[in-house]
């Protein structure tokens, strides 16, 4: 090898490494300006992000993939060799010396000629500082990027609060499992406050399948099928259940919410600590009791149980098979509108509404109180958010004189609010005190079941509620 | 590093030489400088020319002169309708030998010169062409059985008149392609016309100096053949044949509308002859794009065919091909 060859070699290896360097920072430069617009452009569709990734990274993740698209899209090769001696002829004005000497220094024989080329070459290019001929030059994607960059973070830091937070309840798969996880923990909770055994078990069913979902270990698909499933297991379940000596099938909700209630008031009542766990009971003080529980009384009189002529031992079966066929009818109830409400799910045409969920979650008491208008498009009280009922859009034209009537359920929903033209009625508005103590009694009774009461002051807040809604009297 | 320094040489003296023939054909001809350099650039390839312009701009003195600074011999031949073959090969007479015998004599004729200029050639009938373009081709005629073997270096440089072409018989396709460049001779400018008038009005000037022969021509001739091009520049002489092609790769809008035939092979073979020419008359040892591109106007032009459209609105080969031109990049 002559030493023009041997210069000219270092020369070109030198060029080509500068020339990589500077085309690899343009290609990184190119790939996070794609990566920020890429996010801009994606920013509205964030809500298909999994759960746990925050639209703030969204540029970090794009960027590594852009860069390698980059990279395997457009390789270093020939071409680009060829561009870079083009660029050394353009800039030195070497007539395409450099281009031919690269040209005849792949060639095995070389003959006089050419070995001029190469002399030729080799002495212009001798001592050529390529990183000053060539310095770096950013692609316009760096002027473009800091604005770039800039509104990125705009975006995210005006929305990111609004969206980490809500970003369960906005992201579809994310919400959907998250919808599922906390019905079935509120469900759970009912279900073990009642004693709903076939409720508590589809619960944890419910829980593990969104579980999975927020862990990723499961499809949205897969979640919608088991959805699906479940949904029609429930469906035949009531079938499969025990059949209770007592039947409460035409009995409404509130009346077995009630009843549910007085038979578990006078359970514990029996047990009281001044009567001694365990102590056998008096008949007397176990028909005093039951002349303080109505429901029980007016559901042992229907039946033509009278109380004062059972013995102590019927008395108990019939008590414990009361409370086992009111369980069992939560317990139907309280399937059907699981299953309802998954079918809701399921069908995935919108936002099932809170409501609707937290309603069935609460379950027994609110839930069976409203039993039999659950059923159907009426289990979704109010409104879906973000639609409009028709009559929402068209309120009802206000005719004096009328008793104007507004189906709802008060607290749930959506608030709706229209002008009423014309005067109002005069008189008090009155309601029933029986109404508002069952209201609240249902109250006491989520929140003892919940954990913000200690449990030490639970029995006394039930025995007051209790004597409240029975007797009447006045607490001490 | 003898062979080096050879090299080196010839290529200078070849520069020098070129520089010293435009200088001495400028003190006869006026302007017409790019002319002088392609058909020099023909003749050190061994290529022929087809010169068109109006008449009287000067072709046949640029020819004279030509063959006059290069110590060749010259020969004109006027196309006529009435020419015949063998006005332009020669003929076979019957003549006195010394013994004064009655022998037959081969008359060369007018094509047995260096350079030849044949004016206005579409003059002449198919045949009488064909016999020059046969001459041409084979550098050599064959007359009465016999071949006889034309002089080297040998040019030929036909004229075409633009105007009155009532009564000519136009160049086939085929024929045009042999030509080496088709130069067109452009009007003088008002600086040019005043020194063609004082060069003209005055005292004939003193007679040119020879300033290479033919031996030196036909050695330049080879020299041409050896200076290396490389493989990309050699892909963009491809690469801009291609594209004067209709519905062919790396081909250009205008081509493809207004081009009925692109450039033959014989198309490329021209442009890196003549482009290996040039870089050796400006003294350079390697090819350019830019020798490239400036011989493909003269190298391109009568070998594409452009459509009735083209015609219609006016559109010639020159304007393809700079469209050409422009849309091919030197490094794809």
């Amino acid at each position: 090898m002559s030493e023009e060859e041997r210069l000219l070699r270092e020369r070109f290896s030198d060029l080509f490494t500068w020339q990589r360097v500077q085309r690899r920072e343009r290609i990184f430069v190119q790939a996070f300006f794609f990566a920020v617009l890429g996010s801009l452009v994606f920013f509205p569709f964030r809500k298909t992000l999994p759960y746990a990734v925050s639209p703030l990274i969204l540029p970090l993740l794009f960027c590594p993939v852009m860069a390698g698209a980059l990279f395997l899209i457009r390789p270093w090769g020939t071409r680009e060799s060829l561009r870079a001696l083009f660029d050394l002829d353009q800039s030195l004005g070497l007539e395409e010396r450099a281009l031919t000497a690269w040209d005849i220094l792949g060639r095995k024989e070389k003959r006089v000629p050419e070995l001029v080329v190469l002399a030729e070459a080799a002495q212009r290019l001798q001592g050529v500082d390529f990183r000053l001929l060539f310095k770096r030059r950013l692609p316009w994607h760096a002027l473009w990027l800091p604005p770039l960059l800039l509104l990125w973070l705009l975006f995210v830091w005006f929305d990111v609060g609004v969206d980490i937070q809500s970003a369960s309840s906005q992201n579809p798969s994310a919400t959907l499992a998250q919808q599922l996880k906390e019905f079935s923990q509120g469900l759970k909770r009912q279900a073990r406050s009642q004693g709903l055994a076939e409720s508590l078990k589809v619960a944890g069913v419910i829980e593990d399948l969104a579980e999975k979902r927020l862990r990723g270990q499961m499809s949205e698909n897969k979640l919608r099928e088991e959805l699906s499933g479940l949904a029609s297991r429930i469906d035949e379940m009531p079938s499969d259940l025990r059949e209770p000596a007592f039947s409460f099938t035409s009995t409404t909700g509130e009346k077995l919410s009630d009843l549910k209630t007085e038979l578990e008031a006078l359970k514990q009542a029996l047990f009281l600590p001044e009567t001694g766990q365990g102590e056998k009971r008096t008949q007397g003080a176990l028909r005093g009791r039951l002349e303080s529980l109505p429901r029980l009384s007016e559901e042992l009189s229907k039946r033509r149980l009278p109380p004062d002529q059972l013995s102590q031992e019927e008395l108990d079966g019939i008590l414990g098979e009361l409370e086992k066929g009111v369980e069992a009818e939560l317990d139907r109830r309280t399937l059907k509108e699981i299953g309802d409400f998954l079918r809701f799910l399921i069908r995935g045409d919108g936002e099932p509404g809170e409501e609707a969920g937290d309603r069935v979650a609460q379950g027994g008491a609110d839930r069976a109180t409203h039993g039999d208008r659950l059923e159907g498009p009426g289990l979704l009280p109010g409104d879906r958010p973000g639609k409009k009922e028709p009559a929402a859009q068209a309120p009802p034209p206000f005719e004096p004189g009328m008793v104007a009537h507004l189906k709802g359920i008060l607290g749930e929903g959506r608030i709706e609010s229209f002008p009423w033209r014309g005067k109002p009625r005069a008189g008090m508005s009155v309601v029933p005190v029986e109404d508002v103590i069952v209201s609240y009694r249902r109250q006491v009774e989520e929140e003892l079941a919940s954990e913000k009461i200690p449990e030490g002051l639970k029995e006394t807040i039930k025995n007051y509620f209790l004597s409240l809604g029975m007797t009447g009297e006045k607490p001490e | 590093m003898e062979g080096l320094d050879e090299v080196r040489g010839r290529t200078v003296a070849v520069r020098r030489a070129f520089e010293e023939l435009r200088d001495e054909l400028g003190r006869v001809v006026v302007g017409h400088e790019a002319l002088i350099e392609q058909v020099f650039v023909a003749l050190v390839c061994g290529g022929h020319c087809l010169l068109e312009g109006v008449p009287g701009l000067g072709k046949t003195l640029l020819v004279r002169s030509l063959a006059e600074v290069l110590n060749l011999t010259f020969s004109r031949i006027q196309f006529t309708p009435d020419l015949m073959p063998a006005d332009i090969t020669g003929t076979i007479v019957l003549t006195d030998d010394a013994a004064g015998k009655k022998v037959f004599d081969f008359q060369r004729g007018p094509v047995f010169a260096h350079i030849v200029l044949a004016d206005e050639i579409n003059r002449a009938t198919p045949k009488t062409q064909s016999a020059l373009l046969e001459a041409m081709q084979e550098q050599s005629v064959t007359v009465g059985g016999r071949s006889h073997r034309l002089e080297s270096p040998f040019i030929v440089l036909a004229t075409q008149n633009p105007i009155e072409m009532e009564g000519t018989y136009p160049l086939p396709e085929a024929q045009i392609d042999r030509f080496f460049f088709k130069l067109l001779l452009q009007y003088p400018s008002r600086e040019e016309l005043g020194r063609i008038a004082d060069l003209t009005t005055a005292p004939p000037p003193p007679p040119l100096r020879k300033v290479l022969d033919a031996e030196a021509v036909l050695e330049i001739r080879d020299w041409v053949r050896e200076v290396p091009i490389a493989e990309p520049v050699k892909d963009y002489a491809v690469r801009l044949v291609m594209a004067s092609h209709p519905r062919k790769d790396g081909r250009v809008s205008l081509a493809d509308r207004y081009v009925l035939y692109g450039s033959s092979p014989r198309g490329l073979q021209s442009l890196i002859l003549a482009a290996k020419a040039r870089s050796l008359l400006t003294g350079r040892p390697n090819v350019s794009f830019q020798d490239i591109r400036s011989v493909m106007l003269p190298g391109l032009r009568h070998r594409i065919i452009l459509n009735l459209e083209a015609d219609a609105e006016g559109i010639t080969a020159e304007k393809v091909l700079e469209a050409v031109a422009e849309g091919v990049a030197e490094i794809l």
